[in-house]
């Protein structure tokens, strides 16, 4: 029953995590640097 | 009337939206429909549904709420006071819900306690449906209240009270602020520990491997809307009352992606947790994984047990997993039923003008009444067939009369003029499309494949009076209720200062 990652999966694995995690990364920074401008503007 | 509250930063509205969103379904609905649905191939509808139903109503609701500075009753009444039933019926779902929710928080704070001597003993199954929940043999077979299962529901109750008595600022975003980044730590440990268990790969290959050929099954979308739909906690008022809260000059676009990516990263982080602990099961005991593979609650309170008893570590750090693991399971469901008093507290005050102390007084004892039904040995079927009728048809039937009242009634293009000058980014006319056309569509086509499903087998094997009185009873008695309850006098207040437009 013991296997490693099968290639398929992997890829499956990295699509999920780059989408999602990169995605929310995305918009995390988006979100700072809006946040950074305003601060800068006295706003 | 008191003064309405306000978020007092950015992170904490965050914190708390995902707070809210982020779940027990996250445990244990994601990694399944998942499996179920072609493995890693399931991805693909799940990423097109998340963009194209999970942000947009998710937009729509943070817009609509900021824009009328209310909650769902008053906010659906300040398009016509012949909507105003629509708000009222979408905060009957959280009353419903958190009566049992607060019950298996309640189980997850058994298990806290069990935690330490590890009492669920060699087979985790025959604990949890004999000695702990004894279940017995049918919804009109009582057999009496689970005392430890009652006295947990209490502390859950009185937990969601003390935070929600204190309001916005001071309540659900001091709670949410360490609630929401504790459960992110909890879940990257899980997750990691997960991963370097052996057997883990196999898991993983089960949970991931795709089955393209299933792409093309219209059930497998039907899946996937349905999965980023009730995951995030969409059209039961929680996010109307939070986004109503938000001081005048606030991002609405980029919050909405934020939360609906963050509740969907802990679903997927939930799954690799999940299957990798599976997967070590499996590997180590020889039993087929279809055999552990069980979806629901099941999960949480049978395998992972099962696999914490079976870690290869030392005794105490055996203890110290499954603390981390029931503290997750609690944290996740406390900060979605602090959203579902808020649901519920947010609308009724601005509709009425009740006290918000009185009110949730009232309503934490009246639904730990009803909670107490959920701790008899009926309770599990009794939660079965409600959750089955309130999930299925109620939220799904709500999301389906928002996107149409919303979208074509108030007007989709309204909200995005009114969000875009506020937000980090803007949303462009695809966003009415899909608010308008595609997630009516495929709401309403998820309906109607429901109730033929229901209509050709009773649903879980029932007896028909047991699905008449907690599942259709339950589901058309809110319906009846929003409509008797919209029908009478309103606050004059409540209606007095951002009418519609």
């Amino acid at each position: 029953m013991e296997q490693g990652l099968l290639p398929s999966a992997a890829a499956m694995l990295a699509f999920g995590l780059i989408l999602l995690y990169g995605g929310l990364t995305l918009f995390i920074t988006i979100a700072l640097r809006k946040e950074k401008q305003k601060a800068g503007r006295g706003e | 009337m008191e003064e309405r509250d306000q978020w007092r930063s950015r992170a904490g509205f965050i914190f708390s939206t995902v707070g809210a969103a982020v779940g027990l379904g996250n445990f244990w609905r994601f990694p399944f429909m998942a499996y179920e649905n072609g493995g890693g191939a399931f991805l693909l509808p799940y990423f097109v549904a998340l963009l194209t139903a999970g942000v947009p109503l998710m937009i729509l609701e943070f817009g609509y709420g900021h824009k009328m500075r209310t909650a769902a009753i008053t906010a659906f009444g300040k398009i016509s006071k012949r909507w105003e039933w629509i708000g009222w019926w979408q905060i009957m779902i959280p009353i419903v819900v958190v009566t049992y929710y607060s019950v298996i928080i309640g189980w997850a704070l058994n298990y806290l306690i069990y935690s330490f001597t590890q009492a669920w003993g060699a087979d985790p199954g025959a604990f949890f449906g004999g000695k702990f929940l004894g279940v017995s043999e049918g919804p009109w077979d009582f057999q009496g209240i689970r005392w430890h299962l009652l006295v947990a529901a209490a502390i859950v109750w009185w937990v969601n009270y003390y935070y929600s008595v204190r309001g916005i600022s001071k309540g659900i975003e001091v709670a949410c602020k360490w609630m929401t980044p504790m459960l992110a730590v909890l879940m990257v440990i899980f997750a990691i520990r997960g991963l370097t268990l052996p057997g883990a790969a196999y898991g993983l290959n089960v949970f991931l491997k795709p089955d393209f050929s299933k792409i093309l099954n219209p059930q497998v979308w039907v899946a996937a809307y349905s999965q980023v739909f009730f995951s995030t906690t969409l059209a039961v008022g929680v996010m109307i009352a939070y986004a109503s809260y938000l001081p005048r000059k606030s991002d609405l676009v980029n919050n909405a992606f934020i939360t609906v990516f963050s509740n969907s990263s802990f679903d997927f982080l939930a799954g690799l947790a999940v299957f990798s602990v599976l997967g070590y099961i499996a590997t180590t005991t020889g039993v087929p994984f279809e055999e552990i593979a069980v979806s629901g609650a099941g999960i949480a309170f049978v395998a992972f047990p099962k696999g914490i008893s079976l870690l290869p570590m030392p005794f105490w750090g055996q203890v110290i997993f499954a603390l981390m693991f029931f503290s997750a399971l609690l944290v996740a469901g406390i900060s979605s039923s602090l959203s579902m008093f808020e649901s519920f507290a947010s609308a009724i005050i601005d509709r009425t003008g009740t006290e918000r102390k009185k009110l949730l007084r009232i309503f934490a004892l009246i639904g730990f009444l009803f909670s107490s039904l959920y701790t008899t040995g009926a309770g599990v079927h009794i939660l079965d067939i409600v959750d089955h009728f309130v999930g299925s048809y109620g939220i799904a039937v709500l999301g389906f009369l928002e996107a149409i009242v919303l979208g074509w009634i108030y007007g989709a293009e309204k909200v995005r003029e009114y969000v875009n000058p506020l937000s980090d980014f803007p949303v462009g006319r695809w966003w009415d499309v899909l608010v308008k056309y595609v997630t009516p569509a495929l709401l309403g086509y998820n309906i109607l494949s429901n109730l033929i499903g229901e209509f050709r087998q009773p649903y879980g094997g029932y007896p028909m009076s047991a699905i008449l009185v907690f599942g259709w009873g339950v589901a058309l008695g809110m319906l009846a209720a929003a409509i008797y309850l919209s029908r009478r006098p309103g606050q004059a207040a409540a209606y007095g200062e951002t009418k519609g437009d």
